[in-house]
Order: C-alpha cells, then structure tokens, then sequence
C-alpha cells in the first residue's frame, strides 16, 4: 500500500505528462456525491446577490479532478478554471436555463429542489452531450421528468450553522403507475433567524410539482413540471481588513443595526420566480428521439440597499468613519497627516468602534431622527431604503433529436428560442420616516441649476413625488431574443473516440426606456436601437485508448459568442446608448489530457489553454477624480485561461480510498482594454471613443493598463488531500484543501494615466519609476489562501420499513478564517480633488470576505 | 388520488411547523420608528453650568482669534445659541454657526447632513473643553487643530465622533430674526462683534449679473457664463456686488444652487455675515434666501 501510496504521489509531482479523460466522452450521470454537493454549496453561498460569487457546477464521472472539485472547493467559491459562469451552461431538460441577459446560471432557480437537482446529465468542456454543444466551463442538464425520480417519499431534516439553520424536506415521486402516469411533489423550507453572520435571516420555501403521462406504449411522454423558491433573506456586506480588525470578527456584518433593540438588515433579497416546464419526448424509433420543450419563468428579484441624500454615507464602514481615516497608518513620512491631532482622532474614532457593538453598526435610530428633522424643514428624505428590481419573463422553446445510426456513430441535433423581458427598475421601499422625496438626480444638482431639466431623472414626470412603492432613479426593459442551432457528431473509430460539434445563433437586444432622464432627453425614453449578432462555433473532441487503462484525450474548439445584454448597454439607467465598438467575444480553447485507469488507481492529468478577444465589461461605481458616480465600460479586452489539472484516487482497500487533486492555474487579461464612462452627474461621456476637450480634466483615459488583472473571487492554486472509508453503511471522509492565488477584483479607474498622474500630483512620489507607472502601485490586490480541512461521516440504516440516513458534515473543521475567498479593490482616491494627500489609503483597503470558520450541518433523512 | 392529498397534506405540515419566527430580526416590513424621545444625537448628559454668552467667549479669547492663532481651551465653558447656519443647501459644509443675544460664532464639524439634526432654530449647549478656538481670517471657530501641507496649522473641523460628546440638543425655538442692513451702512459694523451673525443685506445688485452667469462653479471643467474669468478659492466662487468692494458673496462650487445664474437688479439677501481679513463674505445658507424681484 505503501509503495502505491508513494507512487501516486510521485506521479502527481513528477509527471508533466498529462493524465486525462476518458474512454467514453459522453455526457454522464450524476454520481451519488452531487446531492451532497448541491447542500453544501446553496447553504453556503450568497445565491447570486452578486452573481460572482457563484461556483461552476460541474462533475464527471471520468475526470476524478472535476468530479470533485466543484463539491470540494465550493467553501471558497471555486470556478471551474476561473471562467466566468456564463461559460457554465445549465439545462432542464434540455432547455438552456442561464439568464439571458447576464448568461450566468442563477442558483436561486432551483434552490432546496435537492432531490430534483440530483437527476442530471453532465458533460466536461471537451466531452459531447445531447443537448448542446458543450460549454467551456461544463455542460449539466438536469431531468425534471417526473417518471425519472427515484420512487417513494422521502424526509429529510437538517440543521446547519450557515446561510440557514434548519432545514426540512419532503419528497414524493410515484414513479409510472399502470396507466402511465407519474406524479412527484416536493416541498421543502429554509430557514434561519441568524445565520452564520450576524445579523442575517434566511427564509426560503420551495416546491415542486409534476406530472408525467406516458402515452402509446412510451412511444410519447408529456411531462409538466412548475416550481419556485420565494426567499427572502438577508445580506453581509464587505468590509476592509481593518473593520473586521476592530470588530474582532471576520465575518462582522455592516449591513444591520439595531432599531427598537432588534437587529434590521437594510440589505433584504426577495427573489421568487415560479418556473413552468412542459416537455414532450417522442421516441420515434428504437434508435431515434426527439425531445422538445416549452420552458416559461417570471422572475422577481428585488435587493434593497440604505441610500443618502444630502448627507455622510451612513453605513458605519464608510471611510471617514475608519480610525485610519484620521492618522496615516501606512506612511511615516507623510507629517501631515500624522500629527498629534490626527493620533488622537485615531484614538477617538478606534474607541468608538471597540467601545460597543451599536457603534459599528448602522445607527437607525439616528436615520429616523434625522428624517423627521428634515421633515420639518421641508425637505427631502435625508436616508431611505431603496430596492433595486430586476425582474424577468423568460420563455424558451428548445428541442432536440438524438439519433444513433449504429452502434459506433451517434448524431445530435437541435435548436433553442428563447426571448427575454429583463425589466429593471428602482422602488423606494422605506422612507424611514421621512414625507417625501423628489425623482431629481442629485448627483447633477449643483452641476446644473435647480430648475434645469438636466436634473430629472423623469422628464415625463418632472419633479415627480416619491414616496413609498414608488418607482424613481431608472426604469427600463432590457429586451433579449436568441435562436440557435447546434448538431453533435459521435463516432468510435476503434481505439479512438471522437465527436465534431457546432452551434449557430443570433440575438438581438434592445433597451426600452420607461423614464425620459434630463441627461439624455432624447435618447432614453422608448426603444433603443436593436443590436444585432450572428454568433456560433465549432468543437472537437477526441480520446484514444491506448490500451493497458491509458487514454489520452484532446479538445479544440473556438467560437465566435454575443456579447451579454448585462454589458452592452454603456449607461443603461440612463440613456438607451450601446457601449462603442460592440463586438461578438472570440473564444479559441484546448485541452490535453491523460488518464490511466486499473483496479485500484484513476489517475488524470489535464492541460487547457483558453484565449478570449473582444471582451467587454461594464461596472458602475463612484469615481472621486470626476467627483461623480460614473458608468464604467471596458472593450477589445483579451484574457488566456490556462493551467495543469491532476486527480489520483487510489483504492487503498475496497473500503478505503485515498484521493490527491491540484491545479495551478491563470487566468488574466492579456492587453490593455479600452475604456469608456460616463459620469451620471453630467451625462458626459470620456475615455476611448469620445474627443476629449482639453481643459476639462479629464482626459487621458483611453486605455485600462489592465494587462496582467487576474480573474478574482477563487483561487488559481488549489490542491486536496482525501481519505475515504465506505463500508457496512458507514461513509467517512476527510478532507484537507489548500488555497492560493486567490485575487480580488481590481478597480478599472486606478489603472488609468490621468489617475496616476492626479496621484503625482497630490504628492505621492512613488508614482512614477522614470518613465513609467511604478508597477506596485497597479499591482492586483491578493486574498490570503490557505489550509481548510473538512469532514463528513454518515451512516445508512435499513429498516424494516425504508431507511435511514444520517449525516454529519463539518467544513473547517480547523477554523481558519483566514482564507480570503474574494472581494474588490476600492475605486476612490487617496487624495482630493484639492491634490492633497488623505490619510486613508483606498488603495491599501480593500474589501473582502472570507470563508466561513468551522460550520457544519446535520442530515437525517428517512426514505419509505 | 389518496396520494396526492396525502402529498398535500404532508406539505402543509412542513410549512406550517417548519418556519421560524423572524419577526425579530427581518420580517418585519413594517418597523415602527424609534419615538426620537431621547436624542440619539449628542450627549444628553451634559449640564448646563459654566455658560458664557458667546459675546464674553469671544472676548476672552480676542488676541487668539484676531491674531489667527489657536488656543486649546481648558477650562469647563459652554456655550448656549440657537443654530442660524447648516448645510442644508450644501453652501455651508462642515460648519454650523450659532447665535445668542450676544454675537455668533462658527463651530466646524467633519460630518455631512448636520441640519438634519442642527436645523435653524435648535437650541444647542455646547462643552468646549478640550476642543481649540482660532481666528480663520479673524472669524472666530471652534475646532480642532488641522495642519496644512506647509505646515501652518488653524483650527479646523473637528471629527464627527468627537462633536457629538461636545453638544447636547436643547429643542427648538423661534428661529433667530436676520438684523437688516443697509449696504451703504456696512462700514459701521463691528466685525468682532458682529461676524457669523445672521444679516439680511438689502439694496445689493450682483456685479457680474447678465442671466448667464452663476453663483459658483469648477473653473477647471465648467463653461458657463464667465466661469473661465473666476477663481476657486478653498471651494468657493466670491461674487462682488456693485455697491461695496469690502463685501462679496461666496459660494461653494458644491451648493445646491452653485448653478444658478446672479440675480439681475437690485435685491436683498439673507445670510451669515463672515469676517474674512477685514472683508464681509456673506454666506446664503439656501436659495430661498435671495429675495431679488426676479425671484419673486
């Protein structure tokens, strides 16, 4: 055992061979370990609050890496090779199910259908499926046919210290009766008063209903399924090294305060969309099926956030209320700003943040005071609670023909059209005891006089009165239609396997204006122009068995990809504008791979190499050197994903496994991207594209020195150890992860030449190395990595009637909460618009997050 | 059939003994406000001994304020007025200036939104122990130290946390009656005695005035009217008036009405009456403030 044990090892390190995939690069089913998997991660995510900290689904049955990587590594929110989800599609039964507008997969849509989400199909990047030509990031495709559930009931109970703390579950599947029928249900709860971070709530109900008729013998099946998963919950907000320093806790949350004694959450998700899925499959021959489907969803997802007007950001993490605000921790030479009068602000601000926990939370009781203040002088809301809606109709209908022409060749073929409604609009939700407020831009006011018809954010409406379920700021459809093509090609060729894929498309988007804004009157009330893109690609995969259980494996594929509706419009809450030069995404990738497989040891080695051109970002934010809050877009962007992939698992006895994985990857931009914004106090575009009236400014922010930002939010290196032991019904299984590498999301305006030089100018001599930036001023902000060991043991019962089974899993069982899993650089300026030098440095505070600390969950489940 | 009741009512027995009470933390929709009874701004406990009237602070630290210097103060003095100054349109920032039967004074604070909580007409009780008085071009303020980037250091805006264990909300009053002043009388005033009160100017016209031009802008980034003529000094546009050349108008870039044009013809405004090295500079706390027969 020993020698193997070392073996392993040694071809794990050694070996810049490449192990790899598979004999058969069909899309597989799913493994026992997915349920498992899909718990951990929905108990232990954010749910797409903000979509980038989502994990890629993926799973194999053939690559040992991928099979576990996205189960093991979710408690830091591993991406598949660090690509963004929307190159991770996801389907049901056959539909594809990534949102139209962002192309990313929301959670939340099948969120506590655990026992629905188990049934699925699944294909690597580089393996043929039969539902589309497979995603670069992995392909799923859950069945939702009632008929294809597991039969009987099913309970399970839970309780967790994470996102929610219990959980309960019931599960029936009546499997086809005589007459063809098959029915299922499913309902289950999610709820937590607190969970894992204080001061959120968690409370999600979801159902699932369906019903399945078999007709002609099985020679036809209809099936209808409907589900939905109205949760409301509550948010942690991010916070810089040294809030959570003075708080003393890594998980301090500045989202909530205390009102009346009780903690509130001013961050509250409401997010429901009952879906519908209506699926005919037609066996037409032995050999031949059609599968179409009609897929319609109503998405409401509603986020509120505490706003200001005419006031200090009142979230006790804004700067000026960090103690570094006052003294310049970071600099000894700067006397300025450390003087002894700045020492004893620190010291002010420091005690008020450790004196008591209702300091370093959100003060309502002052919002409301300060709100009935200006009540009686007329005035509007000073602080209110305002809720950003986006909500969806989506309707797609998609059909597939999977033909097997003989025993070696298999053909596949079919087609998707899908339309998108996206409407996007602000509400006030809570004037926190204030009369009223005005639907006026105030970022413009002052730039523009009181009664100029700039200030509107609704022309229409001038001065509209807002008060609460209102709608103000914006309003506006996003309209997004896609069609497309696809054919799958299989063949075995003796010793080789192979398929040739390909896909077309086209989209069309289109924004329609509900508000007429006073920056752009005439450019943003209806319809926009329609963008038009005709898109597609091509793939290759292949793997031949060499014999002796070693097969190599090799993928191709480019494709030309439309760029999302989530980034093509340059400023859409305020004109009807398309970013400049919008272009369809060229996507060229490869994989090599290696597999060795016998009686007791699979073993892959994977190398992939991904190359992207024509990316476009978007990203809003506050910009102090334009003193505005200002649309950011980033065009002709180029990105190369690459890196080395192993798995070993060695079967060390018939019970006992021993599991090594790794990768060491990059993933970052390979030029220079263009950049654009626009300031949302003036309307005002600059950068790439637009002629730069010199004197105003602002000038010089052509180009994004972003060359070499990586991709933030998982960690490029990542390695595990695990030892398993299944037997006699018990299962353990140990864990120890490593994590490194993991960057967090850079900001696009400190990487600009106006930006460095306004930093020269207010007196920081570093800026420059002779001619050029000083590279450590740009240098990407790192999240610390590290060590995170998990376990889980669970026991299965059988009884007389049904059975049971209980589970214990713990993540971090070591509490390390020092693992960084993802976070953002500041995009303000440590200086003033005045070129002083502040004390705070942005640039040295960024914000993060971090995984949990010791959390586990119980689950006892009972099948009858 | 049996089944599907049967599936339903399991359901039902989940939803209705599964959910957790949230009413404690979030569920709420509806949060009542806190009844504000006691004030959760300031320090309520402090009294009101060892009161000075604001005439007999100044004097005692005279040669501080007229020499621009500072002084910590270190003795137990409060201080009683009402607020006649605020940011509420953004042309006063970081500054509220409080008035009693005996003079004004300026009192800087590091915090936006101050006259939500300082509104015309509060009655306030200010502890100055341990916080600095200084002149700033001769006008008295009540801060704390702030060193330039030359070294100088004045006395400044004190940081949010510290005001508010200086102060303690008293309640509203009457708001304090603006003294009228003719321009041609101005040379008459006081500055000692007189600055940081609030005065209404009356019979001014606006030197620049021609409907284009506006109260205050960037020069830098701003093409309106004769903004490429003006200078920023600390923020601000000084506006002249025909009448006086030892009085001007000065406005933040950053107020609301920053953008509105100058007045045409002859008008009064209402306004704190700020002493900068022996010239007037009126501060209009809000728009309403300007009374010109265009206005009205």
């Amino acid at each position: 055992m020993q020698k193997k044990l070392k073996l392993a090892v040694i071809a794990l390190c050694y070996s810049p061979l490449v192990f790899a995939q598979t004999d058969n690069s069909q899309g597989q089913k799913a493994s026992a370990m997915t349920e498992q998997a899909f718990t951990f991660t929905e108990a232990q995510l954010g749910e797409d609050d903000d979509m980038s900290q989502n994990v890629s689904i993926i799973n194999s049955n053939n690559n040992v890496y991928a099979s576990e990587v996205g189960y093991l590594f979710s408690p830091v929110r591993f991406r598949y090779r660090a690509f963004n989800q929307k190159y991770n599609d996801v389907f049901i039964n056959g539909v594809p199910m990534n949102d139209m507008e962002s192309g990313q997969f929301r959670y939340s849509l099948v969120g506590g259908l655990n026992q629905q989400t188990r049934n699925v199909e699944y294909a690597l990047p580089f393996e043929s499926n039969g539902f589309s030509m497979s995603g670069m990031g992995g392909s799923n495709n859950y069945n939702f046919r009632p008929g294809s559930f597991a039969t009987g009931h099913r309970v399970t109970l839970s309780g967790a210290n994470r996102n929610y703390q219990l959980r309960a579950m019931y599960t029936y599947n009546s499997g086809f009766n005589n007459d063809g029928w098959a029915f299922s249900a499913n309902l289950t709860y999610r709820g937590a008063k607190e969970g894992y971070v204080e001061g959120t709530f968690y409370n999600a109900l979801s159902y699932f209903l369906g019903v399945q008729k078999m007709f002609d013998g099985g020679k036809h099946s209809l099936s209808f399924s409907t589900w939905g998963n109205p949760t409301e919950r509550s948010t942690q907000g991010p916070a810089t090294d040294e809030a959570l320093w003075l708080a003393n806790d890594k998980y301090y949350n500045p989202y909530w305060g205390y009102q009346n004694g009780k903690k509130r959450n001013s961050r509250i998700v409401n997010d429901f969309a009952p879906s519908a899925l209506l699926t005919w499959d037609w066996n037409i021959d032995d050999n031949t099926k059609l599968t179409t489907s009609l897929f319609g969803k109503y998405g409401m997802y509603k986020s509120t956030k505490l706003n200001y007007n005419n006031s200090d950001n009142p979230h006790p993490t804004y700067w000026k209320n960090m103690p570094s605000s006052r003294f310049n921790v970071w600099d000894e030479d700067d006397v300025t700003n450390r003087t002894d009068q700045n020492l004893a602000d620190w010291n002010e601000q420091y005690n008020y943040w450790t004196s008591s926990k209702g300091n370093r939370q959100i003060n309502w009781d002052r919002l409301y005071f300060s709100n009935q203040g200006v009540n009686a002088q007329g005035a509007d809301a000073m602080y209110f609670i305002q809720a950003k809606h986006n909500d969806a109709l989506t309707l797609t209908l998609a059909s597939a023909l999977n033909k097997q022409i003989d025993a070696n060749k298999k053909w596949s073929a079919g087609l998707s059209a899908g339309t998108n409604r996206g409407r996007h609009y602000q509400t006030m939700e809570d004037l926190l005891g204030a009369n009223i407020y005005h639907n006026i831009n105030t970022y413009a006011l002052g730039t523009y006089a009181i009664d100029d018809p700039r200030i509107q954010y609704d022309l229409n409406n001038p001065n509209g009165i807002v008060r609460e379920g209102d709608k103000f700021g914006y309003n506006y459809d996003i309209l997004v239609n896609r069609g497309q093509l696809w054919t799958n090609y299989v063949e075995n060729f003796g010793a080789l396997h192979y398929y040739v894929a390909a896909k077309a498309g086209y989209t069309t988007m289109q924004r329609d204006g509900k508000m007429r804004n006073g920056l752009a009157a005439d450019n943003s009330y209806g319809k926009s122009g329609k963008a038009e893109f005709f898109d597609g690609g091509v793939k290759f995969g292949s793997s031949l068995n060499l014999g002796r259980g070693n097969t190599v494996t090799f993928g191709l594929g480019y494709e030309l990809r439309a760029p999302q509706a989530s980034t093509a419009f340059a400023s859409p809450e305020i004109n009807n504008d398309f970013v400049l030069d919008l272009k369809n995404e060229r996507v060229f990738s490869t994989e090599v791979g290696y597999q060795h497989r016998n009686s007791w040891l699979h073993a892959n080695v994977n190398a992939y190499y991904s190359r992207m051109t024509n990316v476009t970002e978007w990203q809003n934010f506050f910009y102090d050197d334009a003193n505005s809050f200002t649309y950011f877009s980033l065009t002709g962007g180029k990105k190369a994903y690459y890196g080395v992939e192993a798995g070993v698992d060695i079967k060390v006895t018939s019970a006992f496994n021993v599991m090594l994985l790794g990768t060491i990857s990059d993933a970052k931009n390979i030029n220079n991207s263009h950049m654009t914004f626009m300031e949302s106090k003036s309307g005002e575009y600059h950068g790439y594209g637009y002629t730069e009236t010199p004197g105003n400014g602002i000038y010089d922010y052509n180009t994004c020195y972003n060359k070499d930002m990586r991709e933030s939010g998982t960690p490029l290196t990542a390695a595990s150890l695990g030892l398993s032991y299944h037997k006699g019904g018990w299962f353990i299984d140990l864990n120890c992860n490593w994590y490194d590498r993991i960057y967090l999301s850079y900001a696009p305006n400190m990487r600009a030449l106006k930006t460095w030089e306004a930093r020269a100018a207010s007196g920081y001599d570093d800026t420059w190395v002779g001619d050029c930036v000083n590279p450590e001023i740009i240098d990407q902000q790192k999240g610390h990595g590290g060590f995170m060991l998990d376990g889980s043991i669970g026991k299965s019962i059988y009884l007389k009637h049904g059975s049971l089974s209980i589970n214990l899993m713990i993540t971090n069982i070591l509490n390390n909460q020092n693992i960084c899993t993802g976070g953002f650089e500041q995009s303000r300026s440590s200086w003033t618009a005045s070129e002083n030098k502040r004390a705070y440095r942005f640039d040295r505070n960024p914000n993060k997050f971090y995984a949990y600390g010791t959390n586990g969950m119980l689950n006892i489940a009972y099948k009858f | 059939m049996k089944k599907i009741l049967y599936i339903f009512m399991a359901a039902a027995c989940i939803m209705f003994t599964g959910c957790i009470g949230g009413e404690d933390i979030g569920f709420d929709d509806d949060w009542n406000a806190p009844d504000g009874s006691n004030a959760p701004y300031g320090d309520n406990s402090i009294k009101e001994e060892n009161v000075m009237s604001i005439a007999a602070f100044k004097e005692k630290y005279e040669k501080t304020i007229t020499s621009n210097g500072y002084k910590l103060i270190d003795e137990d003095i409060k201080l009683k007025g009402i607020v006649t100054g605020n940011d509420i349109e953004g042309n006063i920032y970081s500054q509220i200036f409080i008035q009693d039967a005996t003079g004004a004074i300026t009192i800087c604070i590091e915090q936006g939104g101050l006259f939500s909580y300082l509104p015309e007409g509060q009655e306030i009780l200010v502890s100055l122990k341990d916080l600095y008085i200084g002149g700033y071009g001769t006008q008295p303020q009540i801060g704390t130290l702030y060193t330039n980037k030359n070294g100088n250091i004045s006395v400044s805006r004190m940081n949010r946390v510290r005001w508010q264990k200086h102060f303690k909300l008293l309640g509203m009053k009457t708001p304090v009656e603006p003294e009228e002043l003719d321009i041609t009388k101005i040379g008459t005033l006081d500055s000692k005695k007189e600055c940081g009160k609030l005065y209404t100017i009356k019979n001014i016209s606006f030197r620049d005035a021609n409907g284009v031009n506006i109260f205050a802008m960037d020069p830098e980034t701003s093409n309106v009217g004769d903004a490429k003529t003006q200078k920023l000094l600390g923020g601000c546009i000084n506006r002249n008036i025909k009448e006086n050349n030892k009085f001007v108008v000065r406005t933040s870039q950053y107020a609301d009405f920053a953008g509105m044009p100058l007045p045409q013809g002859k008008g009064s405004i209402t306004g704190i009456m700020t002493i900068y090295n022996g010239t007037w500079q009126m501060l209009i706390r809000k728009y309403e403030d300007i009374k010109f027969p265009e206005n009205n």
